[in-house]
């Protein structure tokens, strides 16, 4: 009928309104940065060169950074998120887990601004007193321990994105195992499986959410800003130990953009932000792929 | 008679509600018992209760006391001393809708019964998933499916798959609950004649609402209704002479 037919056009067209943004996003960021890959090319990725002065720009140090970051906050953060969310799912009475539940919501509705700024007046000093500085006298003959300590630095970012993505992934997991069937639970406690044993088991039947669920969290703290730009410190260096200042991505176009100096400057900062792009997309199609395995995989178990 | 379980005075609340009234009853090693009775008469919380499954629903509640005689385990299982882990790991059980772990290949649902109760030699191990498999009839039907999820087999495979996941780490009872409703008949009489052939190494209660099922296979039979323990006797006993009206009543099919 008529009605029916106007509701898909506009469906379709909200539809194509998606693609049509983010491929215009893509573009526009490609365009942007022409000018950096057309003098540099690849050298733009794999160069550790970064002078606006003399108008060279590499961002291999910032590319490091930003997986460097990532890739600790991931490792902070999957044991604690796995271990809460069955906590929460599977032991916190039914009464208490709707108040614990909205509290690892409320860490994830948090402005990163915010997180920031805790980072600059709690983090950073706790960490610098309390956690570097012994580190740095106990190992000081081992390498990647000396350097100067500020408390600022990748790892201190790190550290921070662990508690930024800590609620995605708790909530995602905890969603799974309370949509897994209560047979199977059932299952694994009927054959005498103590407490950890039966978490091992929900833990394998959710094993492809608890990656799509890190993949997300991966992808937040990948693109994570301002957090990051307020305790990372600022460094187009490769980091020469655990204690070094660096960049990711984001917070290298975060610091530099207002205070580009020249157009090119301005186009390498684009650039940055078109390799950010990339890497992004990449991230969520593969997350997507995952996704859609799992829910292949739960058809099978109902 | 040779007892395995003895139930005294059990009572069993679902949330407020109570569903067990005072069931005593005595189950004899080595046989089958059957426990018949309507929908909601509390044949499944009874049989949850042998195996302490039914306080795991937060609000649930047991009373009452059950011994179990077992090899390693002698004494009541719901005294605050024992620890119900230790109680499952006797008792094997079967459930109405067959639960196969679908992450897991056929083989591994098997052995998981073996690694949880602390088994660790790989050598044993597929010894006894082997042994299992075959003891459940299902060895030549799936031999060359060890690999494949368990959720591939079909409903019957399934099944058997469930109990040969529940006698493999040996325990000493198998609990069934209407192991066979979601099954065709090919499939339920196989499961029949499995269960024939394991009562020589276990004993086993089986919950059914099928009557017909109770008076082929088990040695003894329960009926139940609203809750309370009716009538318990050797098969065909309570099936040709029944003591009670109200058997009567529902093994001639009169309600039910």
């Amino acid at each position: 009928m008529r009605g029916d037919k106007i509701f898909l056009y506009i469906l379709l067209f909200i539809s194509a309104l998606f693609v049509v943004i983010v491929f215009l996003l893509g573009f526009e960021l490609y365009r942007g940065s022409s000018s950096i890959f057309d003098i540099f090319g690849f050298n733009f990725i794999l160069s550790s060169t970064w002078d606006p002065v003399r108008g060279v720009f590499g961002i291999a140090p910032v590319i490091l950074g930003s997986f460097l970051t990532c890739f600790i906050a991931l490792i902070l953060a999957i044991p604690v998120a796995l271990l809460t969310s069955y906590f929460i799912s599977e032991l916190v009475p039914s009464r208490l887990k709707i108040y614990i539940t909205s509290l690892v919501e409320l860490l994830a509705a948090v402005p990163s601004v915010v997180y920031g700024l805790w980072g600059i007046l709690v983090l950073v000093p706790f960490l610098r007193d309390n956690i570097y500085v012994p580190l740095q006298s106990a190992f000081y003959f081992l390498p990647g321990f000396g350097g100067a300590i500020t408390g600022y630095g990748i790892l201190t970012a790190g550290i921070l994105l662990a508690i930024m993505i800590l609620p995605t992934i708790t909530s995602i997991t905890k969603e799974a195992i309370e949509l897994l069937p209560a047979s199977i639970k059932e299952a694994a406690i009927a054959l005498g499986a103590m407490r950890y044993q039966s978490a091992r088991i929900i833990f394998t039947h959710i094993k492809l959410t608890i990656i799509a669920a890190i993949m997300l969290g991966f992808a937040r703290a990948f693109g994570e800003a301002m957090a990051v730009a307020m305790v990372i410190g600022g460094s187009h260096l490769f980091p020469n130990s655990i204690f070094a200042t660096g960049y990711t991505l984001p917070s290298l176009i975060v610091n530099e953009f207002t205070e580009a100096t020249s157009p090119l400057h301005y186009s390498a900062l684009i650039a940055a932000g078109f390799v950010l792009f990339v890497i992004a997309l990449a991230n969520i199609v593969v997350a997507r792929l995952i996704i859609y395995r799992t829910t292949r995989f739960m058809r099978l178990a109902i | 008679m040779d007892i395995i379980i003895d139930v005294k005075n059990l009572n069993a609340w679902y949330g407020e509600k109570q569903v067990l009234y005072n069931v005593s009853l005595q189950i004899p090693r080595y046989n089958i018992t059957a426990i018949i009775g309507p929908s909601g008469c509390g044949k499944t919380t009874f049989l949850r209760c042998l195996n302490r499954l039914h306080e795991l629903t937060p609000g649930n509640r047991v009373e009452g006391e059950i011994y179990f005689y077992g090899k390693n385990f002698k004494g009541n299982i719901y005294d605050s001393k024992v620890d119900p882990v230790e109680i499952r790991r006797h008792m094997g059980m079967v459930f109405q809708k067959p639960n196969p772990f679908p992450m897991l290949s056929v083989y591994d649902n098997v052995a998981i019964g073996l690694k949880i109760n602390g088994i660790r030699d790989k050598k044993k191990i597929d010894e006894i998933v082997m042994d299992s498999l075959k003891k459940a009839y299902l060895l030549d039907e799936v031999k060359d499916a060890l690999h494949k999820s368990g959720a591939s087999l079909s409903g019957g495979q399934q099944q058997r798959l469930c109990i040969a996941r529940a006698i493999a780490y040996n325990p000493e009872v198998i609990l069934l609950d209407e192991p066979t409703s979601a099954l065709d008949p090919v499939a339920t009489s196989k499961i029949e004649q499995l269960l024939v052939e394991l009562k020589r190494e276990y004993t086993i209660v089986i919950v059914t609402h099928n009557m017909q099922q109770a008076a082929r296979i088990a040695d003894y039979t329960a009926f139940m209704y609203l809750g309370k323990l009716i009538e318990f006797a050797p098969t065909e006993e309570l099936f040709e002479t029944p003591k009670n009206e109200l058997t009567e009543r529902y093994i001639t099919g009169k309600f039910g």
